[in-house]
Order: C-alpha cells, then structure tokens, then sequence
C-alpha cells in the first residue's frame, strides 16, 4: 500500500518516523508558551526573541528598526527553522530542502509583515494574509516552485502551531461557554451542507463513495476530511483527487470573497469570524481570511469588534465545530459504506477507535495552552491582565503567533498549483458548488441573524 | 495524488492510517484487508 504523504521515501527502506504534524504543532506551540510563562517568573521576557516590524509612516522607520533589531530577527529566524526543521525532519523530510524554503519564507513573510504595519494599507486593501496569497499564488502559477521546497512550505504544520499559540490568548471560560454554541451552529450548517452536496451528487449520477467524500470534503475540514472519507469509504483515488480540486478552488476563492462581503456589509469581526469559520473550507484558509479580516477592526470605520475575536470565533466555529467530528463522520460512513452500499474492494471497515485516530491531536494543544494560561491568570483583574499578562507573556506569544500564520499564508499560496489539481468536471462541481450556496447562505444567517449578538460580544 | 501537497494536508492527525491500494486504486483506512492482497501474501509465503 502505498504512503501518500509525500515524505522522502527513496534510497534506504523507510523506517516509521514519530508522531503527525499535529503532535508536533502541539509540541511546539506549547513549548512556547510554557517557556515565555518561565521567563516572565524569572522576570525575563520572550519580547526579545518575538520581535516584530513596527508600524511605521516613513519608510526610515522600518531601517532604522532592522538596523537596531537585527540580531533580535536574526536569532528569531534560528529559533523557528530549529524547530520547524527538527519537527520536518522526524517527519521524513530533508533538513536541507526545508532550509532551502524557510529562507525565502521568512525573508517573504518580513516583507509582508512590514507591508501590513505601514498606516496605509488598509487604505490600499493590502492585508498582509491577501497579500501572502497572492504573491505565492502568483509564483507558484507562473515562475513555478521546485518540488523539493516543499518540504518547508508547510501551511497546515505553521497554522496548527499557530492555532495552539492562539489557545493562550482564548480563555477557558470563553471555550466552555462559546463551545456548546459552536458546536451546534457547526452542526447545522455541516449536515445540512453534507445532505445537499451528497444528494445532488447521487442525483447526478455520481458514486455513492464519491459523492460522501465530496459532501464531507465541503462540511467539514476540507482536503484532510476528503482524504479521510475517501479511505473510510473506499472511494477511487480520482475521486480523492477530485474532491481535493473542489475543496481546494473553493477554499482560496472564500479567502477573498468572505472578507470582501463581510467588509461590504461591515460585519462585527466576531460574526465575520464566525461566518468564516462555518463557510470556509480548511483551516489555513480560514485563518488567512479571519486575519485578513480581523485586521480591518478598528481601521475602517462601521467595522466593530477587534481583531483576535475575529481569529476566537473562527477557530471556536471551525476548529471546536467542525473539524474535531472528523472522526465521527469516518466511522459513520464506513458503516454505511460496508452495510448499504456494494461492497467495494479495499473498503475499510468501521472502528470506533478511528473517531480518535483521526481526531485533530492539535485541538488538545490549543485546549491545554488557554487552559496554563486561564489557570496562570484567574486571580487577576482584567486591568492587571492588561498591565501584567499581556506584556510579560501574552503579547509575545501573540507576536509569535503571527509569524506562524505569516508563513501559512506564503505557504498556501504557493503549494497551490492549479495545474496540478486534477480536472474536477461538471457533475462534481456542480455538486460541491450547490453544497456552497446554501453553506454561505445559511452560514451567514445562523452567525448574523440568529447567533449574531452572541458572535458579536464574543469575550465581552 | 494530485492536491495533496496542497495546503500540506498529508501529515494530519485526520489522516488516520489512510493509504491507497495500488491493485484497485482506492483509498483504504487500513482496517480491512481485500482479498487481492491476502491472495498476494499466499503467494509470497
């Protein structure tokens, strides 16, 4: 049976590398948390090492800031290629290669770090994530990427680190109570997207495994979701692909789009981010949208809420809503593919223990990290937090977190390649793209009109 | 498989133990083995 993971296999017979990206992601992101949370007890700071571009007028006050803070993003740059480097290569990839790419990358993701903290980007629409993907989009289309730098373009590796650095800035109190709301509002808008994509996918004439694969690929966590089903079900290899393509074309379309619909209509960030949470189809998408958005808060005027309620009510409606039920679905549908459907060759059958198999391991790492925090903070007034927190730990686990997303934006863009994508024909498309009309529509009433006060004060 | 590197979806936790049967050209979670491959194994022992 062959791996699809891409890892290099050649040469010496493979041996079993340790762990997933998840637990790597978790390994990480807690990692820092923990150690900037040591420092402040020592009465140290991670600020040094979490250095970012300063917002600047003039250009002289980005030079004047690399002249002075060098060292500072010089030994930041040693510290993410150490252990994203270390995590890549246990996971099978050539340190070299990974080099080869997180060099450009970072310099890339400065530049355009420093794009989003000139006073008038937003002005010019030039959000810093938007920016990312275009910029890699256009050059992984055109010029083209060698295949070998793949190993360091890694979206999904950079955004769960991310989203667990996320957690310390997410309060418990705020999971367990937004948790069960998530939860529900994800339910609806997932099953609902599921029934449409799979019953019109039948009705055309698609496969049965076909059409669960493209429905779950479109509910729930998009490409990994499709690969999921497509091996609980037994679906073809083509029809993994081509779900991938819908999932894919969707995905970087919504990034633009949700963004631009909700600015249109001046959405709190809150419920954008909620939206985008119901309505996007992976979660480095996702981010990069939520961010883009998030980013407007406070810049244009009408635009309420702030930018990290943007980033809460995503990561709650994606994360806790959709993606950690991936398992569920599997087990579900590999029971009615091996009880109802034709028996296929290959289909696997259901297990249960394959609901925690498949269980986003980096959802724990983004629980554990706002639980040491919420713990670490309880007996502080939100004045002391703001004054004795946020300084000594919170910001710069932030500032920390941004670089990571930065490099999933980069990331997306250009491991994106439309060429490569397999050619998804009209009946799947059409399929999918039905499952999105009523996923935006209904994603967007649920957030607005019938959890819209509670997105909207998300926190407060 | 074309996408997957796309977004860097193949080391994910969702993954499971999924891996492709290069006989019948699907997708597998692995928990079920089909009959070409216990076929296979006869044969090579």
């Amino acid at each position: 049976m062959a791996d699809t993971s891409g890892a290099d296999t050649s040469g010496a017979e493979r041996t079993v590398r340790p762990g997933n990206e998840d637990w790597w992601a978790v390994g990480i992101g807690l990692g820092i948390v923990v150690v900037a949370l040591v420092l402040s007890r020592l009465g140290l700071s991670l600020h040094w090492l979490a250095v970012l571009p300063p917002r600047w007028k003039t250009f002289g006050q980005v030079t004047a800031d690399l002249a002075t803070n060098y060292p500072r993003y010089i030994a930041q740059f040693v510290f993410w290629a150490a252990v994203f480097g270390g995590a890549l290569s246990a996971l099978g990839y050539r340190l070299r290669d990974f080099l080869a790419a997180f060099v450009p990358l970072y310099l890339a993701a400065y530049v355009i770090f420093v794009l989003g903290q000139w006073d008038k980007a937003v002005g010019y629409n030039l959000e810093p994530p938007l920016v990312a993907l275009f910029l890699g989009l256009l050059v992984a289309n055109t010029v083209g990427v060698p295949a070998r730098l793949v190993a360091g373009l890694r979206g999904e590796l950079y955004v769960k680190t991310g989203i667990v650095l996320l957690g310390a800035t997410v309060p418990l109190t705020l999971i367990a109570l937004a948790g069960p709301v998530a939860v529900g509002q994800a339910a609806i808008v997932s099953i609902v997207t599921f029934s449409v994509i799979y019953f019109i996918a039948v009705r055309l004439g698609l496969d049965r495994r076909f059409a669960a694969t493209l429905g779950v690929g479109g509910a729930v966590c998009g490409v990994s979701a499709a690969i999921a089903i497509a091996g609980a079900v037994g679906a073809k290899r083509e029809n993994a692909s081509v779900t991938i393509s819908a999932v894919v074309l969707w995905a970087i379309a919504m990034i633009f789009a949700l963004p631009l619909i909700s600015r249109a209509l001046l959405l709190p960030t809150g419920v954008a981010g909620a939206w985008i949470g119901t309505s996007e189809f992976a979660d480095a998408a996702g981010i990069a949208a939520a961010q883009a958005y998030g980013g407007l808060a406070g810049k244009v005027p009408g635009i309420t809420g702030s930018a990290d309620q943007a980033l809460q009510a995503f990561t709650l409606m994606k994360v806790l809503g959709r993606d950690v039920w991936i398992g569920i679905w599997a087990v579900a549908l590999a029971v009615v593919a091996t009880t109802r459907w034709r028996d296929q060759p290959g289909t696997g059958a259901p297990d249960v223990r394959e609901i925690w198999r498949r269980f986003p391991k980096f959802v724990i790492g983004f629980l554990a990290a706002s639980a040491i925090v919420s713990v670490l903070t309880a007996g502080l007034s939100l004045a002391d937090y703001n004054k004795i927190a946020v300084p000594a730990f919170v910001g710069p686990i932030k500032d920390m977190r941004t670089w990571a997303f930065i490099f999933c934006f980069f990331s997306i863009g250009l491991t994106t390649r439309f060429d490569q994508l397999a050619r998804a024909g009209s009946k799947p498309m059409l399929a999918f793209t039905a499952g999105v009309a009523v996923n935006v529509v209904l994603g967007y009433v649920l957030s607005v009109y019938v959890f819209g006060a509670y997105w909207q004060h998300l926190g407060g | 498989m074309g996408g997957l590197s796309v977004m860097s979806s193949a080391h994910a936790a969702v993954r499971g133990r999924d891996g492709l049967c290069l006989v019948h050209d699907r997708l597998t979670n692995g928990m079920r083995a089909c009959d070409s491959f216990r076929a296979k194994e006869a044969a090579t022992v």
